[in-house]
């Protein structure tokens, strides 16, 4: 036997030689990865190039308000320059991609600025994807007064953001929102549009009266608000460039607010109580307006679905406030919030997946989304008093009203991505509340 | 009447001869030695034999007190034994022992037995060797004192929320404070909610996780050295020489061993089940059709799940996922091809698929996929690692990059 077991074990072992030499390409190896890492992506932004001496100072606020817009979104994190192997020089298409992988740069904004005679600025910028190589996307020329500066620099900053993410950019888009002075018994309120950063503060009213609810237009050139300079609250339009305004044709003296504008931006739906009974109407221009829903109960909040054929609205006439969505011509309600709690103030994201609101349960305040069937409703933040959100011309980032409890709490702008991530408060002058989005400015 | 005899005789002889060469005895022999061993061993050392047994009986005390016992001897060894009893949990690994010293061992047995030691152990151990205690200690004040600290429970229940965020801020919350500054003040009163607090740990998972691929890796790489041979001029001329006898012969080894085991180790002993496995594979090895071979390399066995999951981690721990974006709604599946350095050749990574999102979402994804692959072949060392020996089964891969789960978290 043991010869034949040898015998055996040598066959054996002799048999793998051939194949083992000369077996190969088993076909590819397959490989899933479902988890990764969610941190913000590293990128170089080295000051941009003053190509005329008069630009220097100019470089480096753009290059400071690129770099800001980019790291505000909590997507991205700016490399020190002082870890650059080599200083940037010169504006030009060649880059040493080894040098940034080393410092693990996965984009490369390059930039130059200049400034003819007559004050006019004019911004190239490139932008490389360091791992692949290559430019992402081609090189581009903006040019602007040196007045609006800011404004180039978030489209800069808006085409990077866009590229990288392969979203809709934001970045060049502004706020309305009312500002707070003074104590809490005696708060002057006044419209006010700012950048979404927060910069350019321009008021649109005079503190005589309360304002409450600034809605833009989908073009971003008027305002819709309420104010009770009457002594009870209707509804207003306001021209955002001539600071120009009119009441919203409504007869009679009921009192309207909750206005927003449908996606044509001429039809408008709004609240009016009639008999201590709020419902949802709708103005179309030229006409009157239409009663939407009929119920005995308060409906208010009404914000149009981007393609105009739904509204999502918060009633009581469940016993509790909860959202339902309805046709935008009216008719049967349909509930879409069952969760603990009661929910307010819903806005149809821009992207039309989200609806985010305001929820109140066990004595705290909530910001939330969910799909607009109401399923995998997500709370974003949680505090004594959050509400009102608005959401980000892109639909990425959800801005609204945080205020601090006690007689001295204050409210003020924050902004959080739709993820939950990158709670940050929005730096205004003063208390702000209500904000209300503008669409991406031209 | 001789012819009988003769006939008897021979058939006699015959049947001896065939007996004693034939291999009777031999075998008969085989099993009975095993026996007599056994049973002939037994009365001199018997006793030597049976007490190491007691030893092993009461192998907690015994061992332990065999290296005091041996420098101190009699007068020390009561206290000696006294650590034994305290350190009973450690003394468990020493089992060997009984086996090299039967002798010394039966004399300090009994004194193991004796069970009065535990009191007189306390002193012991302050007085008795320095050089032994130190070692065996160390361990025992870990479950003593707990017993002893009596009062340290308390404050450790009092004080409880301090020490904790004493200790987790400094792995995790450094980075978070980088990304979100002015979110602290209000996140700690909000911590209840489940949606801020699980958007940010991930930050600090994926740091911890990476780390452990590069142990099974590890040893095949030098396996790898070894069988660098033909395909790389390049390469570093160290390894080469040794190779290049032996390639051949090295990789039967595994190979056989390796196939088979994975299908069932029981075939190992059976030697026809292993003939028959390798020769099913030497079929299946035919019918695939080896359509390249250009290169002559061992295909080698197929990867072993750490060395696929080191590869897994290397390629997650660089894919960063913006799971507010529409991309996170996409699973793109990428291919590109390694050399044997396990780079990326010509840092050329396609896309093979994408499901789900819309053009820009998929171009996104795509993105992020390649940024993973590309950025992660050079992090640490110059090339994905992997073994060498089984690049024919690494050459081509692809990944299928998917977050579902990253999105629902």
């Amino acid at each position: 036997m043991t010869w034949l077991r040898c015998l055996m074990l040598g066959a054996l072992l002799a048999l793998p030689v051939q194949p083992a030499v000369a077996q190969d390409n088993p076909g590819p190896l397959r490989i899933e990865i479902t988890e990764g890492v969610i941190e913000p992506l590293p990128i170089a932004i080295p000051t941009f190039i003053a190509e005329t001496p008069a630009a220097e100072e100019w470089a480096q606020r753009l290059t400071q308000v690129v770099a800001d817009d980019l790291t505000g979104t909590g997507l991205f994190r700016r490399i020190p320059q002082d870890a650059f192997i080599s200083p940037v020089t010169e504006f030009t298409p060649q880059v040493d991609y080894a040098n940034w992988k080393a410092i693990n740069a996965q984009g490369l904004i390059m930039g130059a600025v200049s400034v003819s005679d007559d004050g006019r600025l004019t911004v190239k910028f490139r932008l490389h994807d360091v791992f692949a190589e290559s430019e992402l996307g081609q090189g581009l020329q903006l040019g602007g007064s040196t007045n609006s500066w800011r404004r180039l620099a978030h489209k800069v900053a808006d085409q990077v953001y866009s590229r990288i993410t392969g979203e809709d950019p934001y970045f060049d888009s502004r706020v309305v929102f009312v500002s707070e002075r003074g104590p809490k018994n005696d708060r002057r309120k006044r419209l006010a549009v700012m950048d979404y950063d927060g910069a350019n503060v321009q008021f649109l009213t005079d503190s005589d009266a309360i304002v409450l609810n600034p809605r833009f237009s989908p073009t971003g050139d008027r305002v819709l608000y309420t104010s009770y300079e009457t002594g009870f609250p209707r509804i207003y339009e306001i021209n955002v460039g001539t600071v120009s305004r009119t009441p919203l044709p409504i007869p009679g003296e009921d009192m309207t607010f909750a206005p927003r504008y449908a996606p044509d931006g001429r039809t408008v739906v709004f609240s009016l109580t009639q008999n201590g009974n709020s419902d949802i109407y709708r103005l179309q221009p030229g006409g009157s307006p239409e009663r939407l829903t009929s119920a005995p109960s308060i409906e208010t909040a009404p914000s149009y679905s981007p393609d105009g054929n739904r509204i999502v609205f918060e009633s009581d006439r469940s016993g509790t406030q909860q959202l339902y969505v309805m046709p935008a011509s009216g008719g049967e309600p349909q509930r879409i919030s069952f969760g603990p709690g009661r929910y307010g103030t819903p806005v149809w994201s821009p992207r039309g997946d989200l609806i985010a609101f305001t929820k109140q349960n066990e004595g705290r305040f909530h910001i939330g989304v969910m799909r607009t069937d109401g399923s995998e409703e997500r709370l974003l933040t949680a505090s004594f008093l959050d509400e009102g959100p608005t959401w980000s011309p892109n639909g990425r980032v959800i801005m609204f009203t945080r205020e601090t409890a006690g007689a001295s709490g204050e409210s003020a702008l924050y902004s959080v991505d739709i993820s939950g991530r990158n709670l940050k408060r929005v730096s205004t002058d003063g208390a702000a509340s209500d904000p209300a989005w503008s669409p991406l400015l031209d | 009447m001789r012819t009988y005899l003769y006939i008897s005789a021979a058939g006699h002889a015959l049947l001896l001869g065939v007996a004693l060469f034939g291999g009777f005895f031999v075998r008969e022999e085989l099993p009975p030695p095993e026996v007599a061993e056994v049973s002939v061993v037994s009365e001199e050392e018997f006793a030597a034999l049976t007490r190491p047994e007691e030893g092993p009986a009461i192998s907690d005390a015994a061992p332990v007190a065999q290296p005091p016992a041996q420098e101190d001897e009699t007068p020390e060894a009561p206290e000696a034994e006294a650590p034994p009893e305290t350190a009973e949990a450690p003394p468990a690994q020493d089992p060997d022992q009984p086996d090299a010293t039967p002798e010394s061992l039966p004399e300090q047995t009994p004194d193991a037995e004796v069970s009065d030691a535990p009191p007189e152990a306390p002193a012991a151990p302050d007085d008795s060797d320095p050089s032994p205690e130190p070692t065996a200690p160390t361990p025992r004040p870990a479950p003593r004192v707990a017993p002893e600290a009596a009062p340290p429970p308390p404050p450790d229940a009092e004080e409880a929320p301090v020490v904790t965020e004493s200790t987790t801020p400094d792995p995790a919350p450094a980075p978070e404070q980088e990304t979100v500054e002015e979110q602290e003040p209000t996140a700690p009163p909000e911590a209840s909610t489940e949606i801020v607090t699980e958007a940010e740990r991930p930050t600090t998972a994926p740091e911890s996780s990476p780390r452990p691929p590069g142990r099974p890796t590890r040893p095949i790489q030098t396996a790898e050295a070894e069988q660098e041979p033909t395909p790389q001029p390049e390469p570093e001329p160290e390894p080469e020489p040794e190779p290049e006898p032996e390639p051949e012969p090295e990789p039967e080894e595994p190979t056989a061993p390796q196939t088979p085991g994975s299908t069932a180790e029981a075939s190992s002993d059976s030697v026809s089940g292993a003939v028959n496995d390798a020769l099913a594979s030497l079929r299946d090895q035919e019918q695939s059709g080896q359509t390249a071979p250009t290169q002559g390399e061992p295909a080698g066995p197929p990867l072993t799940r750490g060395e696929r999951d080191a590869l897994r981690v290397a390629v997650q721990q660089c894919w960063n996922v913006d799971v507010g974006s529409e991309a996170a709604s996409v699973v793109v599946t990428v291919g590109f091809e390694l050399d044997r350095e396990g780079r990326v050749v010509g840092n050329d990574v396609r896309m093979i698929s994408a499901e789900g999102g819309g053009d820009s979402a998929q171009r996104t994804a795509f993105g992020a996929a390649r940024r993973a692959v590309l950025r992660c072949q050079s992090q640490g060392r110059d090339g994905f690692d992997l073994p060498d020996e089984k690049y024919a089964q690494w050459r081509n891969v692809e990944v299928t990059f998917n977050p579902e789960e990253m999105r629902l978290r």
